[in-house]
């Protein structure tokens, strides 16, 4: 057996393992399965989406300066590179670190911020959209509300790294459905990925909250 | 207003302005989501003169219903499909639109962008993109129009693509809107992927019903660079539904329609380079899975009897949300007029048509306002 070939097998069973597909979690449907984004399959899945590199455009990089409010906060960026995202700027720019930076991509959505109330991926969404508009971001909820308490108390043998884009998420369903089905917390949380803990503790952990809600009145 | 000097972002909220100042640069990347174009900037993959958003442009964003067609705007985006109005009428292109992705990147990620995904932006060959909702849209056999700064062009929407799947837009030209027959019959769109990512499904089937014309149209997708038609599976359907009553006397019609779907995708039609993400998918894999998605999609759209009544509510929603349309836009202060140049009067009508058949454009000449009044 040439070491060649031993390579080979060796790249199959490690790229076939980090490979492996899982159905996701939070995802109750089923419609489609998702790979957890290990760094390999990262880099794998982009070249798969985006090809060889494109060459880019001579000249220097085109900039804008760009204002809005977060949090309340009004706020002015200058020199924001077109291409640059939301959730970079948040981040890199502003500090706001809340929202975090999980593939880059849109499939795990730890970067889900609110822009104009909607939730948008930080990472897909070009800074310059966010001009003139209100963002909210998981450090508006700094101070903790039932939201925050629940996914504390079922969710907190976790790491944490999906907890803010999932609490941004669950305010936004509670918001249009105070008392959501078990298949709508599924269907809404789908586009999280988690990789500590099983589906149940966030259902559980959406249920406490919106109860906990109701209580308030 | 013609722009001189280059810009590098512009969110213009009116048609006219966007397709001259693409006229004006063409270097100027068009974003309608970003949610492809991002992923591309993220890996360090686009570097882009500029870009012209065009996510304010009332014209492009929403659906008209108009007595003979329905119009939706290139950048509606994927949550605005899945709206219980919209899916009421067209369910396939609801469900197609409900596949895709995550919530919050429906929000942002739009039909155009959808169709348009996978431009060469440097040149040189790219792995084909998804394009799901391609496939719906060839079912219902929809008109794509596209405007540059002097022109309107309406193609049948397999038409925007090379052989090879390239999309081919003509430089400065803008998708505006795609147009679709008035549909008013149960439709159903099925997808088998090994992700929920941008990657190239295994396949996708979507099927269409027009009980008026008594015609049944099914295209799938993701074996090929563009999704295909298979008509011969539904004439030969035509012939064994009772359309009177609203049944399917033979059990057997399901599987026979199921089998020659799935031979569709033996037609040299549909020859040509695999997607990057399904290349290792075997053919045998891929036929039974069109096989089983053709039969599920057809008991559920045409069930063994009983489906008149269904035919009835159909018919009965799009007359309604054709009543409110107008009303409605009229109401909230949102454009009358689709961005189209017309109703089509030239051949362009696509039932026969396959995936890579032949061309019909039909270029109108714009006359300031495109013809609209305004
Ligand atoms: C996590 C994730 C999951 C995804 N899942 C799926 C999936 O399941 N199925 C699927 O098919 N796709 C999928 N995609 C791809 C995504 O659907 C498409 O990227 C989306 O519909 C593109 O829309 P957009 O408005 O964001 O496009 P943009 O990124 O804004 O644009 C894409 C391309 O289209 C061009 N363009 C956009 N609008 C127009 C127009 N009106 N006229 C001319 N050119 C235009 C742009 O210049 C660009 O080249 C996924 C992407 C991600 C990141
Ligand atoms: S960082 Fe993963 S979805 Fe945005
Ligand atoms: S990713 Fe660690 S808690 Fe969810």
């Amino acid at each position: 057996m040439s070491e060649a070939h031993d390579f080979d097998q060796y790249d199959f069973l490690s790229a076939d393992s980090s490979n492996e597909l899982e159905i996701d979690p939070l995802a109750g449907s089923g419609t489609y399965t998702v790979v957890s984004s290990l760094p390999s399959q990262v880099q794998h899945a982009a070249e798969a989406v985006a090809g060889p590199p494109i060459p880019p455009a001579s000249g220097p990089f085109a900039t804008v300066s760009i204002r809005c409010t977060v949090n309340g906060e009004p706020v002015e960026v200058p020199e924001v590179w077109v291409a640059d995202s939301l959730l970079f700027v948040l981040r890199d720019r502003l500090g706001r670190t809340a929202a975090k930076d999980g593939c880059g991509e849109g499939e795990c959505g730890a970067c889900l911020v609110l822009l104009d109330g909607e939730p948008v991926l930080g990472c897909l969404t070009p800074a310059l959209v966010a001009e003139g508009s209100s963002v909210t971001t998981p450090e508006a909820y700094g101070d903790g509300d039932e939201v925050s308490g629940a996914l504390a108390a079922h969710c907190g043998a976790g790491c944490g790294y999906c907890l803010p884009g999932i609490g941004l998420t669950t305010r936004a369903l509670l918001a249009r459905q105070p008392e959501p089905s078990e298949a709508a917390i599924r269907e809404s949380l789908s586009g999280h990925l988690c990789r500590c803990l099983p589906p149940g503790h966030f259902i559980d952990a959406v249920n406490e909250a919106a109860q906990a809600v109701k209580r308030r009145g | 207003m013609p722009v001189s000097t280059p810009v590098a972002a512009l969110r213009p909220t009116e048609l006219e302005p966007a397709v001259e100042a693409l006229a004006a640069q063409p270097d100027l990347c068009v974003l309608a989501g970003g949610t492809e174009l991002m992923v591309l900037a993220n890996a360090g993959r686009l570097r882009p003169g500029g870009f012209l958003l065009i996510d304010r442009i009332p014209e492009l964003r929403g659906v008209w219903f108009t007595e003979q067609e329905v119009i939706i705007g290139a950048a509606t985006t994927c949550a605005d499909l899945t709206h219980p109005d919209l899916r009421a009428v067209l369910p396939a292109l609801a469900q197609a639109a409900r596949a895709i992705g995550s919530a919050a990147l429906r929000t942002r990620a739009t039909l155009g962008g959808n169709l348009a995904s996978g431009k060469r932006l440097g040149g040189g060959p790219a792995p084909l993109p998804g394009r799901d909702m391609l496939t719906t849209l060839i079912a219902l056999g929809a008109v794509a129009v596209c405007r540059t700064r002097h022109d309107w062009r309406q193609v049948p929407v397999a038409g925007l693509y090379a052989r090879d799947g390239g999309v081919q837009l003509q430089p400065g030209e803008l998708i505006t809107a795609f147009r679709l027959p008035l549909g008013t019959g149960q439709q159903g769109f099925m997808k088998i992927g090994t992700r929920g990512g941008p990657g190239r499904p295994v396949l996708t089937l979507a099927l269409v019903v027009d009980p008026s014309t008594r015609q049944v149209a099914c295209a799938i997708g993701g074996h090929g660079p563009v999704p295909a038609r298979v008509d011969h599976a539904g004439q030969w359907l035509q012939a064994h539904v009772d359309w009177e009553a609203g049944a399917i006397p033979d059990p057997g019609t399901y599987q026979t329609f199921a089998r020659l779907v799935a031979e569709g995708l033996l037609a040299p039609l549909t020859a040509g380079p695999a997607g990057a993400s399904t290349s290792r998918i075997p053919d045998e894999y891929r036929r039974q899975a069109a096989e089983v998605c053709a039969r599920r999609a057809l008991v559920r759209a045409l069930p063994p009897s009983g489906w008149l009544e269904q035919v009835k509510q159909y018919q009965i929603k799009a007359e309604l949300m054709r009543a409110r349309s107008a009303v409605e836009r009229a109401e909230r202060g949102l454009p009358q007029a689709p961005p189209v140049p017309g109703p089509i009067t030239g051949p362009i009508n696509v039932p026969g048509l396959g995936a890579l058949g032949a061309r019909t454009d039909i270029t109108i000449p714009a006359q300031g306002n495109g013809g609209r009044a305004q």
